[in-house]
């Protein structure tokens, strides 16, 4: 045995070794960043109860969440308006307190803190965490929802950047340790279930702008078709709302007006591959990228599915299913040039004593449509509003689609949107449990749509 | 309040000592090789001796204070500093290479303040089969002469011991690898049963058997695996034969499920054919034969394909099958660099804390860059074994590489397993996971490289001239 052999196998061993060290400080450093804030660490829950936990901060530095150092509470000014943002701290953790629960007990120079709570009792203070909320607008968009069942989101498009996020029912996050098992036990209202991120619906109409995307693409963007107020689809009919007969319509009109029978047929002529195609880049059946968890939203359409099931899917029922979350990402897109922004919720960390540690930036989460589809969708959204379903919005700078989505109960209520029409900085999607239809929807994206501009205006200003 | 505040320091006290350790590993190896002045070699045993003995002490005040001073606890404690400095200075004189004896008993006091952190009954439980494993050890000279003589008998027991399961397995986390073994006593009118893991020793067997094969007097000294050119060698018994052994080995242990186990012995036997023989094909063939047996695995066995998906994205699966090593990397990286602080993590969420997963729970607790330089504690066994037998013929150096490969091969695959870079398997984390069986196995192994020679009279004698040697190079250095 000669001791080069040996040397070979030292050096061998020597590479193994150093490739776990590799992967623990890489994994340690880089990767676990995100991945230590997973609900199944429960490490989060129990770090040291002598930290005061850190502050929640709106996008102006107004508390959304903090500790009051006398008593140890936690206190959520907004209350019930804030929830879906803040979740609550705790064993179950949600919201912004759950995933950043591992910023908020961390202690910046941790050895001079204890050090000095040592000397003189001083608190030990965990980092304090900026959201991109606004807490102006969250309460407006609470009100108002005016506590109807449902889901309100709105984010700038050009960042990413969620100003505002709304869940009904809510609950008081300072009190769910004392109601939990009404909170957890409440199947039926759900109000520990952010609706926002986490309810998957039918999306209705809505869903015309992948449909339509669909059409666009197959060079079906001139189909005309005589509506009667249903069309038969191998046996079984697609109805239009009350069975209107809208007549002769185009693609923009047929929008407007929400015509059912014109995106079924659009949605055979297009074919499936279009169809799926299209939903897929708008991240259907794909995991959307958001700072909290999200459901996949659900699309399924082969060349074995039936007729009526593919004309169901292309108006947005049958087994397609969306997150507000994702229909906003969809308008959001269509009014951004085709750029998706990544919706995200932490804007930046800093320590107790306010030196910023950490900032995020917007990040692109891809360019799913060309500029011309883009334009093109935003023409259809525009008409809408000028002479469509959403007509009550007229002469308010909004453009949207509604949706009405059938499901067991009344409809739900749908309105994706953006504003300002000519120059997009803000979409929004308001969402209303059994509403009856899109009606309700309207005023609360139209105030809250307006409101948010004036508010925009004097901060430039 | 001030114990948290010193715990926290501590962690950096903690990470210094082990990385004054490394250095002083370093420091050593380059006066072994002429690169720094003789009397290194002598500082550096030394201080190793003083950095385990601070590192017990610190460790466990830290227990017994948040123990509120448990009386129990105390006594394991100064017991385990007795035990560790006088029996690591007691294995250190005894045989060849006492950086290697530092080493090994750095590990063992590190795993002994973890297991006493976590469950204080196992720490005395590995104290105390600690020191019948070191007791055994002394016993290794026997067992190599034995296998010399009568190596079949080796390869028998090997065997014997790897079917012992079928008789009377215990099956545990899915392996059959555990055997339990009734004993009543009727004149003391006593009844218990021992368990153990018989792979652990049927590893010394293997390796004893193997070494001596290869060292055996027909087998070639010089460089070459040649067969036909000089016929001093036998295809037949020293390549099919082996092989065949192996083989039954390896199949016996997949039956069982302990691929770690399988593993260990394929490649303890690729190490050692291709230092017997010397050709780069072996390795090759090696790869082939693992990539193809790995393939059918692969589809022959659910929980192979099952381990496997887990491994290549646990986090897609973080409540079942990547539940395990998912909460391994959570406390691994939730703390930091410098970790929790001892007592200050959750080693409590993870899953067989204190076997399989130990190397997760130290890194919870004193940080990663501390379990980096565990990882430096197993490449310096590795290469003062080696260095060790520098200069001595092929028996020696067979079994000296041997031994210490499997040590090292098993700790890359559990510490591997843990921080999710190469499946998962159940293997122990030698010296330092819980584990009477193994850690036994472990000192007698090390036992194996310490008294690796023929004659320790004569190497007791060319130790103290060395000694001489060396003190008469420090002399040297003091200005006349």
């Amino acid at each position: 045995m000669s001791l080069s052999k040996l040397r070979v196998i030292f050096i061998f061993f020597c590479v193994i070794f150093s490739l776990c060290v590799v992967r623990i400080v890489k994994f340690t450093l880089i990767d676990s960043r995100e991945l230590v804030s997973s609900p199944y660490n429960k490490r989060l829950a129990t770090r040291d109860e002598r930290v005061v936990r850190g502050a929640i901060l709106d996008r102006n530095g107004a508390p959304l969440a903090q500790t009051d150092e006398a008593s140890g509470a936690r206190e959520y000014p907004l209350k019930k308006a804030g929830a879906a943002v803040t979740g609550f701290a705790g064993a179950a953790a949600q919201g912004a307190e759950g995933r950043y629960a591992f910023e908020l007990t961390r202690v910046h120079n941790e050895l001079l803190a204890r050090a000095r709570n040592l000397i003189d009792g001083s608190p030990i203070r965990g980092n304090s965490v900026e959201l991109t909320i606004d807490a102006g607008l969250q309460k407006k968009a609470y009100e108002l929802m005016d506590g109807r069942r449902g889901a309100f989101m709105a984010m700038e498009t050009a960042t990413g950047r969620v100003l505002a996020m709304v869940s009904n029912p809510s609950f008081d996050p300072s009190e769910v340790p004392e109601n939990w098992d009404q909170l957890s036990g409440d199947t039926e209202g759900n109000p520990l279930l952010n609706r926002a991120a986490q309810g998957l619906y039918p999306p209705g109409s809505t869903f015309k702008l992948v449909t339509a995307l669909a059409g666009y693409d197959s060079g079906n963007a001139g189909l005309t078709y005589v509506c009667k107020g249903e069309e038969d689809f191998g046996g079984n009919k697609i109805h239009c709302i009350n069975k209107t007969a809208h007549g002769e319509v185009d693609m923009k009109k047929a929008f407007a007006v929400s015509c059912n029978c014109y995106f079924a047929v659009l949605a055979r002529e297009a074919g499936y591959e279009a169809m799926d195609a299209a939903a897929e880049r708008f991240l259907f059946n794909k995991p959307l990228p958001f700072d909290l968890p999200t459901l996949k939203s659900g699309f399924a359409l082969d060349g074995g599915t039936s007729a009526i099931e593919a004309a169901q899917t292309a108006i947005g029922q049958g087994r397609t299913t969306a997150s507000p979350a994702q229909m906003l990402c969809v308008v959001s897109a269509a009014a951004n040039d085709g750029l998706l922004m990544r919706p995200y919720l932490l804007d930046s960390v800093a320590s107790a004593e306010g030196k910023r540690l950490k900032k995020i930036l917007p990040k692109q989460e891809g360019r799913i449509l060309t500029s011309e589809e883009s334009l093109f969708l935003r023409g259809l959204c525009e008409e809408v509003t000028e002479n469509g379903t959403g007509k009550s919005l007229k002469g308010t700078k909004i453009a949207g689609k509604t949706g009405t989505a059938e499901n067991k109960g009344a409809d739900h209520g749908w309105f994706v949107c953006y504003a300002p029409a000519d120059e997009p900085k803000i979409a929004a999607v308001v969402f209303l449990e059994n509403a009856g239809g899109s009606k309700p929807c309207l005023p609360i994206a139209g105030k809250w749509l307006e409101y948010a501009l004036g508010r925009e205006r004097d901060k430039e200003e | 309040m001030a114990l948290d505040f010193f715990i926290i320091i501590s962690r950096y006290i903690f990470l210094f000592l082990a990385v004054f350790f490394a250095a002083n590993s370093a420091a050593y190896a380059l006066a072994e090789r002429g690169a720094l002045p003789a009397f290194f070699k002598r500082r550096a045993v030394l201080n190793q001796r003083l950095i385990i003995a601070y590192t017990h002490i610190s460790g466990f005040l830290i227990l017994c204070a948040k123990s509120g001073w448990d009386a129990r606890l105390c006594a394991v404690a100064g017991g385990g500093l007795a035990f560790v400095v006088a029996g690591g200075a007691f294995f250190g004189a005894a045989g060849s290479s006492r950086l290697l004896a530092n080493n090994v008993f750095f590990l063992l006091d590190i795993g002994l303040i973890m297991l006493a952190r976590l469950n204080p009954a196992l720490c005395l439980k590995q104290m105390v089969f600690a020191a019948a494993g070191l007791g055994l050890a002394f016993f290794a000279p026997l067992l190599i002469a034995a296998a010399r003589r009568i190596r079949v008998l080796f390869a028998a027991a090997g065997a014997g011991l790897l079917v012992l399961p079928f008789i009377a397995g215990v099956t545990i986390f899915g392996a059959t690898n555990w055997v339990q073994i009734p004993v009543s006593l009727k004149f003391a009118k006593l009844s218990f049963s021992v368990s153990f893991q018989p792979s652990e020793f049927a590893k010394i067997c293997y390796i004893l058997y193997l070494s001596s094969l290869f060292s055996s007097s027909d087998f070639i000294e010089r460089d070459e695996w040649s067969l036909r050119e000089r016929g001093l060698i036998n295809r037949n018994k020293h390549l099919i034969i082996p092989a065949a052994i192996t083989a039954s080995f390896i199949i016996i242990l997949v039956l069982q499920r302990d691929l770690g186990g399988a593993l260990m012995f394929f490649t303890t036997f690729i190490i050692m054919l291709y230092a017997a023989a010397g050709r780069t094909r072996i390795i090759g063939a090696a790869l082939i034969m693992f990539a193809a047996a790995g393939r059918a695995a692969y589809s022959l066995f659910g929980h192979v394909a099952a381990r496997f998906d887990s491994w290549r994205d646990p986090w897609a699966d973080m409540a079942d099958g990547g539940y395990q090593v998912t909460q391994a990397l959570f406390a691994v990286s939730t703390w930091g660099a410098f970790g929790s602080g001892l007592t200050r993590g959750n080693p409590a969420f993870i899953p067989v804390r204190e076997s399989d997963f130990i190397f997760a729970a130290i890194c919870e607790e004193f940080g990663f860059f501390f379990g980096v330089c565990v990882i430096f504690l197993y490449i310096t066994i590795l290469y003062a074994a080696l260095s060790a037998v520098r200069g001595r013929k092929t028996p020696e150096i067979a079994l000296s590489l041997g031994a210490a490969g499997i040590i090292a091969f098993q700790a890359f695959l559990i510490i591997g397993g843990n921080i999710g870079l190469v499946p998962l398997t159940g293997v122990t984390l030698p010296f330092v996971s819980a584990g009477g069986s193994s850690v036994a196995a472990s000192f007698v192994m090390a036992g194996l490289i310490m008294r690796n020679t023929k004659n320790i009279k004569l190497r007791a004698l060319e130790a103290e001239k060395a000694e001489a040697e060396e003190n008469g190079e420090e002399d040297g250095y003091e200005p006349e």
